[in-house]
């Protein structure tokens, strides 16, 4: 969003409550249009690639929730018998679908708290408290990209093959093994990188040969890493130095950010107040939860039209009303 | 299989027994929270307080970016995690408390880039407390087969702390089926952690310690200039 | 008062050990430098540059003992207080990646006012009028690793202005830049010394550039200030001394040469820049005339040469063509890079269809703007990337070394022995002299003093294909007995450079392939590895290098790409290259262009008019 300036800390709260509610919440009406409305969210924010790379991880995760937990769990009054006398139990069906769905919420939200919030912004809220850890933090992520270009020059640099270039392909190919034979092993002589150990276990291990070859890639990858670090570290001695020519530690730090609260802030803040108020009484009066086990007590004729429904609703609505709003001045 | 049926039913059967409430769960989740958040910014804290030089800061910023590119650059093969052996190398020579802080905030700085969520915090304190535990061990570590116990066994405890998360996942805390579901998930990625780190501690240790050695000396004995050779071998 | 006193200033270094070093990095320096001038700090690696600059500055003063006292502004150093010191005196290093501390521009520019304590106000106050004045509000909010190394230089100077500074250190700030952004990044200084008054005192080797317009110059050596006057009488001053002779710009060179000769010349200001040197080359206008057409018909002859040359190269450019059908090129190159394509992203070829023979006893240099490709070029030429159409062949058996930008990258060891090692057992040459090498030998070897490891048998007696040295001779043509036991990363950059490259060797490799090796290199060094160089190649070794100094590519060698737009632009002898350049080319051919345009070195220009 760019046209609407929200103070990180209302976000903070904001996303947090989120997330609790993500666990709260059992009844299905509430469930699906909690994951409705995120989903409407999360389009409007533009999908990022970490959204994609961690479904990768969860969703393997949640139908492997889905599957077991009636496998696993056999309590509940509606039985299901599959065969002879193995049964899953309706109730553990529906526990591991909803189960899989407030889990899939979660990285939900959090994904567009991603979005929402940058690591400066997050950064600021820490910087007045953990000055010197924020200012690692920035200075790690300075570092990142560097290492990484770094550690692709060594990289290249590994290719090189010394000896045995492969030459002229049409006339290349002969009488490599013998030269292979007599080559001195580098490694052997390397005082950096062990791998004599001697002991018959180790010898067996290396003499098969796909053992063998991983040692030779997990060589190789020390080798990389070993020089990437030692570089890296030598390096950053002048970082200290600059630092310290410019002035740090000489006194207590201030920030060129600051985030002041705004028109936009307020309003946020009384629409979360006056809607998790009313939440919450309905919380308390049962609204939004179901019990599961021992027998599920939910019936699709229950229809969830009241106050707390509701609420509920407009709770979730802010950012997706911004996102819009967004919208529609651009294209003015 | 009849006989692991039953006592896997026997099992969530006296788990169901004993909570129902969803607030008590709640509750956990938002104190388990707290009491990280709390324990995350006590250690940070007292690092702080202690005033370290510009020198510190930074090696502590460069280490944190060394691990967690170890594990951006592999992001591919997740399994097979460099920081991890980086962050163990940090507690053994550095000491505890730096081995906790470049553990954590390279959970921390990789969820920067990969994604936040809460299961930063959770591999914040993994992390962490693999960084804390090979500071607290550090004598040991000239043994190899010490190491080799020590990287497998960390490959597994790592993967158990970060799936505490389950508890989030399940309206009920003690409910079984989500946190054998993330084991099961879990169990080659740990294993192929472990070996990973045991691998690289027993074949990369001793060059990692020289390196870190020589930096920790040279950052620390002060403002040396670089034109002026310090013969620091060990 | 002067603004920066330096009264009888001595400085040692401490050892390892916490003993005091018997050398004294800097002797009995008296100096004094006064408001807005500019000071350039002149001499060889070693010689206490870096030492002085450091101990201008509180924050970053070395261990050691010191006597007598530097004052800035009436006060010693060190008791400036904190917030004065960060303030007042910036500092600048050399290498423009390792001084940035955070990963966007305007959080490195807001850094060092964060660390004074300022108003988050007055912070934005300074850095909008800092942007407005380099006019770098294109940058502000882009990632630094997305700068380039000019721009990331720029930055830190940004950083340092800011504070409001009223000295400026520069450590050698554009030995890692390539020219363009060298210029770019002196005129700056340049302005904010004229404009602001800003006192300035930089370090740095290839002076050609800066001497027009600085104050004073200070030459040091082993920690002495041997010379300190302004540009002009410096010039004079240093002209018989063996190694300051080589700090003065290429201008004044020649009209020391000539003054010898044409005395109506001493009359005369030194020059400093080619303009100068022009009009002084004006006063004598006549009698160049006549040097340059005394030797008339030489003089003719190399001026049809230089055409007839020139007509070859665009005939030999045609036949190129047809080679690249016929395929029927020099049959003995031993390295053969045939139509190749490469580009780092889709859509953005770096190289288009380049086709390139290297020959056995070539010298090449490869030369052109930055960002062109050469980097590229060689390490598809070595085979560390791989083109993504075309194909590089090798001549059966050739071994390649190749000696990246930065020397650090070579090292892995503790110690320059080892290093050495690690490439002998890689070349296989214990094994083809039939030496029997164990793990026995090898601990052996490690534990030899440092002359016992030089003259070692089992060294000694391996035999090179390309060079006659043996393992002793080579150590000591480079110079490096003294490093074997130094851990490599405690080597200065010259020295970092001549290892590896005597690494290289040792692998037993018949090409050479070296990546800019006289970026950051003094004046000193650089002929020295400009003799080394001659020398291997006259032993047999054929070197393909890039290079951005100009003068070095003419002086020594023999053959010279010039990339451009994707592809070998230009393939010549470097001489006629930049016969026919009138931009791109050395300062000797600019200077005397309008006389004998041939001439692009300084020993050719002395034997053509007979000067020495």
């Amino acid at each position: 969003m760019e046209l609407t300036s929200i103070h990180p800390a209302v976000y903070l709260l904001y996303y947090f409550i989120m997330v609790l509610f993500a666990f709260i919440f059992s009844d299905p009406y509430f469930v699906v249009t909690f994951l409705v409305l995120i989903l409407v969210l999360i389009s409007l924010q533009g999908i990022s690639s970490e959204l994609k790379n961690i479904m990768k991880l969860f969703i393997p995760l949640s139908i492997l929730i889905m599957i077991l937990n009636p496998l696993l769990n056999r309590t509940g009054a509606h039985k299901i018998y599959l065969w002879s006398n193995f049964f899953i139990t309706y109730e553990a069906i529906a526990y591991g679908i909803l189960m899989s769905l407030a889990l899939l919420i979660v990285i939900l939200v959090f994904s567009s708290y991603n979005r929402s919030v940058n690591y400066q912004e997050m950064l600021y809220i820490f910087s007045k408290k953990l000055p010197i850890i924020s200012m690692i933090i920035v200075m790690a992520l300075r570092f990142i990209p560097l290492i990484n270009s770094r550690a692709i020059e060594v990289q290249k640099l590994n290719n090189l093959k010394v000896n045995g270039i492969d030459f002229d392909d049409e006339e290349s190919d002969e009488t490599d093994g013998s030269v292979d034979s007599k080559k001195l092993d580098v490694d052997e002589f390397n005082s950096n990188i062990n791998t004599d150990y001697n002991s018959k276990f180790v010898d067996k291990l290396k003499s098969n040969k796909r053992i063998a070859a991983i040692i030779k890639e997990a060589k190789t990858l020390g080798k990389i890493m070993g020089i990437t670090v030692s570089w890296s570290l030598e390096e950053s001695m002048f970082t200290a130095k600059s630092m310290k020519a410019r002035g740090y530690n000489a006194t207590e730090r201030t920030s060129y950010l600051s985030y002041k609260f705004g028109n936009a802030d307020y309003a946020l803040i009384m629409l979360i107040a006056i809607t998790v108020g009313i939440i919450i009484v309905g919380l308390l009066k049962g609204v939004g939860m179901i019990n599961i086990y021992p027998s599920i007590d939910f019936s699709f004729s229950n229809l969830p039209f009241n106050i707390y429904y509701l609420a509920f609703i407009v709770f979730l609505l802010p950012l997706i009303y911004l996102e819009i709003k967004e919208r529609v001045l651009w294209r003015n | 299989m009849s006989a692991m049926d039953q006592m896997l039913s026997n099992m969530t059967a006296s788990g169901n027994g004993i909570v129902n409430s969803q607030l008590f769960s709640i509750t956990m989740i938002i104190f388990l929270i707290l009491f990280l958040v709390g324990l995350f910014y006590a250690i940070f804290k007292m690092y702080e307080q202690k005033k370290p030089p510009v020198e510190s800061i930074v090696l502590i910023a460069v280490l944190t970016a060394l691990a967690t590119v170890g594990r951006i650059i592999l992001m591919s093969i997740p399994a097979v995690n460099l920081a991890s052996f980086i962050i163990i190398m940090v507690g053994v020579v550095f000491g505890k408390e730096e081995g906790f802080i470049v553990g954590a905030l390279t959970a921390f700085v990789s969820g920067l880039f990969m994604g936040m969520g809460y299961w930063v915090l959770f591999q914040m304190l993994a992390w962490g407390l693999m960084g804390a535990s090979a500071g607290f061990l550090a004598s040991r570590f000239d043994n190899v087969g010490f190491r080799i116990v020590f990287g497998l066994l960390w490959g597994f405890l790592y993967g158990w702390i970060t799936d505490i998360s389950a508890i989030f996942y399940s309206g009920t805390a003690l409910e079984i089926t989500p946190i054998i579901a993330l084991y099961l998930n879990g169990v080659s990625y740990d294993l192929t952690h472990g070996v990973t780190n045991a691998v690289l501690l027993v074949v990369l240790y001793d060059w990692f310690k020289k390196m870190f050695t020589r930096a920790k000396v040279k950052y620390l004995s002060g403002n040396q200039s670089e034109s002026e050779s310090i013969s620091l071998s060990d | 008062m002067a603004l920066i006193e330096f009264k009888d200033f001595s400085f040692s270094y401490l050892n390892s050990d916490g003993s005091e070093s018997q050398t004294k990095s800097l002797d009995s320096i008296n100096l004094e430098i006064d408001y807005g001038d500019f000071v350039l700090l002149c001499g060889p690696s070693g010689c206490g540059k870096t030492t002085l600059l450091t101990n201008l500055k509180k924050e970053l003063m070395p261990a050691g003992r010191r006597s007598g006292e530097i004052k800035f502004n009436g006060t010693r150093i060190q008791d400036l207080d904190d917030l004065s010191s960060a303030c007042d005196i910036g500092y600048l290093f050399q290498n423009p990646d390792s001084q940035i501390v955070t990963d966007t521009v305007i959080q490195e520019i807001a850094f060092p006012l964060e660390n004074i304590g300022l108003p988050t106000e007055e912070i934005r106050n300074r850095i909008s009028e800092i942007v407005a004045f380099f006019g770098i509000n294109d940058i502000l909010h882009k990632n630094v690793n997305e700068l380039s190394g000019g721009q990331k230089q720029l930055v830190n100077l940004c950083s340092l202005l800011v504070l409001r500074p009223e000295v400026l250190l520069l450590d050698e700030p554009m030995s890692q830049l390539d020219p363009i952004a060298s210029y770019e990044f002196l005129s700056i200084v340049r302005r904010l010394n004229e404009e602001f008054s800003i006192t300035v005192i930089m370090s740095e080797h290839k002076a050609d550039s800066i001497f027009p317009f600085i104050d004073k110059a200070v030459f040091l050596k082993e920690g002495k200030i041997e010379f300190v006057d302004n540009a002009h009488n410096i010039c004079s001053e240093v002209i018989d001394d063996e190694i300051f002779e080589n700090y003065l710009p290429v201008v004044t060179k020649i009209y020391n040469s000539l003054s010898v000769k044409h005395p109506s010349l001493i009359k005369l200001n030194t020059p400093l820049s080619i303009r100068e040197g022009r009009r002084c080359l004006n006063t004598i206008h006549d009698d160049l005339i006549k040097i340059s057409d005394g030797a008339d018909n030489f003089d003719n002859s190399s001026s049809t040469n230089l055409h007839h040359t020139s007509k070859k190269y665009h005939s030999e450019e045609k036949s190129g063509i047809l080679d690249k059908i016929s395929f029927s090129r020099n049959k003995d190159a031993l390295i053969r890079m045939n139509g190749i394509y490469f580009a780092y992203e889709k859509e953005n070829l770096i190289l288009k269809n380049v086709d390139f023979d290297l020959n056995d006893g070539d010298f090449v240099s490869l030369i052109g703007g930055n960002g062109v490709g050469k980097s590229t070029f060689l390490q598809l030429l070595v085979g560390i990337l791989k083109p993504i159409k075309g194909k590089v062949k090798y001549k059966k058996g050739v071994r390649l070394a190749y000696v990246h930008q930065n020397p650090m990258i070579h090292f892995s060891k503790d110690n320059v022995r080892e290093e050495f090692l690690e490439s002998i057992i890689e070349s296989n040459l214990l094994n083809v002299n039939a030496v029997d090498f164990s793990k026995e030998s090898y601990e052996k070897l490690l534990k030899l003093s440092n002359e016992e490891f030089i003259e070692s048998d089992i060294l000694n007696s391996l035999k090179f294909d390309n060079i006659k040295f043996k393992f002793k001779e080579l150590i000591e043509f480079f110079g490096i007995s003294d490093l074997i036991d130094k851990h490599p990363y405690d080597c200065s950059g010259g020295e970092q450079q001549k290892i590896v490259i005597v690494k290289a060797l040792l692998q037993n490799a018949d090409v050479l392939v070296l990546d800019e090796p006289t970026k950051g290199l003094d004046p000193i060094s650089s002929k020295a590895l400009a003799e080394i160089l001659n020398s291997l190649r006259d032993n047999g070794l054929t070197i393909l290098m890039t290079s951005h100094d100009l003068d070095f590519v003419a002086n020594n060698c023999k053959r010279c790409l010039m990339l451009f737009d994707r592809d070998i632009q230009i393939d010549d002898d470097p001489k006629v290259i930049f016969a026919e350049n009138n931009f791109y080319t050395t300062f000797v051919n600019r200077m005397v262009k309008d006389y004998v345009p041939e001439i692009v070195t300084l020993d050719d220009l002395k034997s053509k008019w007979d000067l020495d």
